[in-house]
């Protein structure tokens, strides 16, 4: 039996190197399972390893003797992992396991984890191995140790920031107070565009047709998925996709419910300038279909 | 003097009727308004309050208009201010906590209390019925008494809440029940710093000579503290 005790929880998923090749395919898994929310997807390289599997499974509740033997092929894959990290809306929590390695798990976290490794992990003899694709966490506290490892001080708190609580705004943005709803000139309106290389870059602000995602829309597909293969997963870590954009494009009804506070949100940068703090994508298409005025959130 | 009514408040409230929310002082003249009016509400939840209030709103932008909106956690307070060519036209003042009185203290949880006895007003938006909710009588007289109280020095219009409540709690039942819930959920506020008197009070009475004599001997060590007592007594006739 499970509890609804909680409505929300912050979880996470590892693409282990062995797995990295279906990236974009469990990334798509997880993005149509309507009760998670992408939060973050961060690439992470690290120096050894070794301590990543240690640090990983240090928190795990199989004794790690059991483990050792489990992991040693994740030692042969590439050094490289994805850390995919949700708020999960389906908590659907049990107690498994027994004596000291007694745990709190999520039914739902656990049954998608089952569906990538049935998907992806490697065959033999017509049968799924154990080299697991994929790792996720059986609770909030491993993702709150792990988000601390990788140098998130706040840990899962830095996904509960709620910048305003009458706007949806992802949690990266800071707290505010004060907005004003008005309608703008789609050429008031600039984004902040990276530049250059993941490791020497600049932002740029552009007038939004001369945005990446204003040229995918526009037919320029290469543009965008050359800026999301740059900066994806180390500079930008939302969940963002030429698919994704496209979809969105094909369906978009701007501030209609059940996004009727989903405005673009901006910060006036010059007098009747307005630079755009989230919301790229959606300015992007309003321009693409030809609103040369729609209504913006400037924070004050 | 002319209404406003630049924005329908039947449409906003018809929108609002699914929320647990109480019109505070609700004006006579509603959904009529003058220009720079508004109107107080409690709500329960006010971030889903305000949300459709904004959803509405996004109906009345144009080049001419725009919203403003303020937050505050700290002091538990919502405004949002309709602009028409730059002139503020409509606030709706919204409430999740008890607002502060400085002249009487009240308990948090009237403001729910409010909602929860909160009594309904039918009217009707595009021939469509629909309910607007007001307090009770009782705690609309005791909402009126705290604001007259907090403000008779100051605003002598507040005199209206007076007249009211003297209208309306003529009978002797009336009065009782009114005095009943008044105390049950207000209380004078305490007294500020009453022990902080106290305390310097003491400080002053019995320490302030060994503190002085302490401070001498921190700054002349012990021997030079000696010798300035010394030469004090000695001087003495």
């Amino acid at each position: 039996m499970f509890c609804f005790i909680k409505d929300v929880r912050y979880d996470y998923f590892l693409i282990w190197g062995n797995g990295l090749k279906y990236k974009e395919e469990i990334i798509d898994i997880l993005r149509r399972k309507p009760h998670l929310e992408i939060l973050k997807i961060l690439n992470h390289t690290p120096k050894n390893i070794k301590k990543l599997v240690r640090v990983i499974y240090s928190y795990d509740y199989a004794p790690f003797q059991h483990l050792k033997s489990k992991t040693n092929y994740l030692l042969s894959t590439g050094p490289e992992v994805v850390f995919i990290f949700v708020k999960n809306n389906n908590v659907r929590e049990i107690y498994a396991g027994d004596g000291q390695f007694r745990h709190l798990e999520c039914e739902y976290i656990k049954s998608i984890k089952e569906e990538i490794r049935d998907r992806f992990n490697e065959r033999k003899n017509d049968r799924r191995t154990e080299d697991h694709v994929v790792h996720a966490s059986d609770n909030e506290s491993q993702t709150d140790y792990i988000l601390k490892y990788l140098g998130f001080e706040k840990g899962v708190e830095l996904f509960k920031n709620n910048p305003n609580p009458l706007l949806s705004v992802p949690y990266h943005i800071k707290i505010f107070d004060q907005f004003v709803l008005k309608y703008v000139n789609a050429r008031q309106v600039y984004c902040s565009i990276l530049e250059g290389t993941r490791d020497s870059f600049s932002k740029r602000v552009l007038p939004i047709e001369e945005t990446p995602h204003y040229l995918c829309l526009s037919g320029d597909i290469e543009s965008y998925q050359r800026y999301l293969n740059t900066f994806g997963g180390s500079l930008l870590t939302d969940d963002y996709s030429v698919e994704k954009l496209l979809n969105l494009s094909k369906k978009f009804s701007y501030l209609e419910p059940p996004f009727s506070n989903g405005y673009v949100l901006t910060k006036e940068f010059e007098p009747y300038k307005y630079q755009v703090m989230d919301g790229v994508h959606r300015a992007s298409i309003l321009k693409y279909h030809g609103h040369d005025k729609f209504i913006v959130a400037v924070i004050k | 003097m002319k209404y406003s009514n630049m924005l329908g408040l039947d449409e906003f409230f018809y929108a609002l009727r699914d929320e647990e929310y109480a019109i505070i002082k609700i004006s006579e003249d509603f959904p009529n308004y003058y220009k720079r009016s508004d109107i107080d509400i409690f709500c329960t939840n006010v971030e889903e309050f305000a949300k459709v209030v904004l959803e509405v709103g996004n109906r009345y932008l144009s080049k001419t208009t725009h919203v403003e909106v303020v937050t505050d956690e700290d002091n538990p307070h919502t405004y949002i201010d309709f602009y028409f060519d730059g002139d503020l036209d409509f606030r709706f003042d919204l409430y999740s906590k008890m607002p502060c009185f400085n002249a009487i203290t009240t308990k948090d949880y009237f403001l729910y209390s409010v909602i929860d006895r909160r009594i309904k007003v039918e009217r009707e938006y595009n021939d469509l019925k629909y309910p607007i909710f007001v307090p009770s009588d009782l705690d609309e007289i005791i909402l009126r008494y705290l604001e007259y109280m907090e403000w008779y020095e100051k605003r002598p219009d507040k005199i209206k809440h007076l007249d009211y409540i003297l209208e309306r709690i003529g009978d002797e039942k009336t009065r009782k029940r009114f005095l009943d819930r008044l105390h049950l959920y207000a209380e004078l506020p305490p007294l500020e710093n009453k022990n902080e008197h106290i305390r310097s009070y003491i400080i002053s009475r019995y320490f302030s000579l060994p503190l002085y004599y302490l401070k001498k001997i921190k700054s002349k060590g012990v021997v030079g503290s000696f010798v300035a007592i010394k030469r004090r007594v000695l001087k003495k006739p």
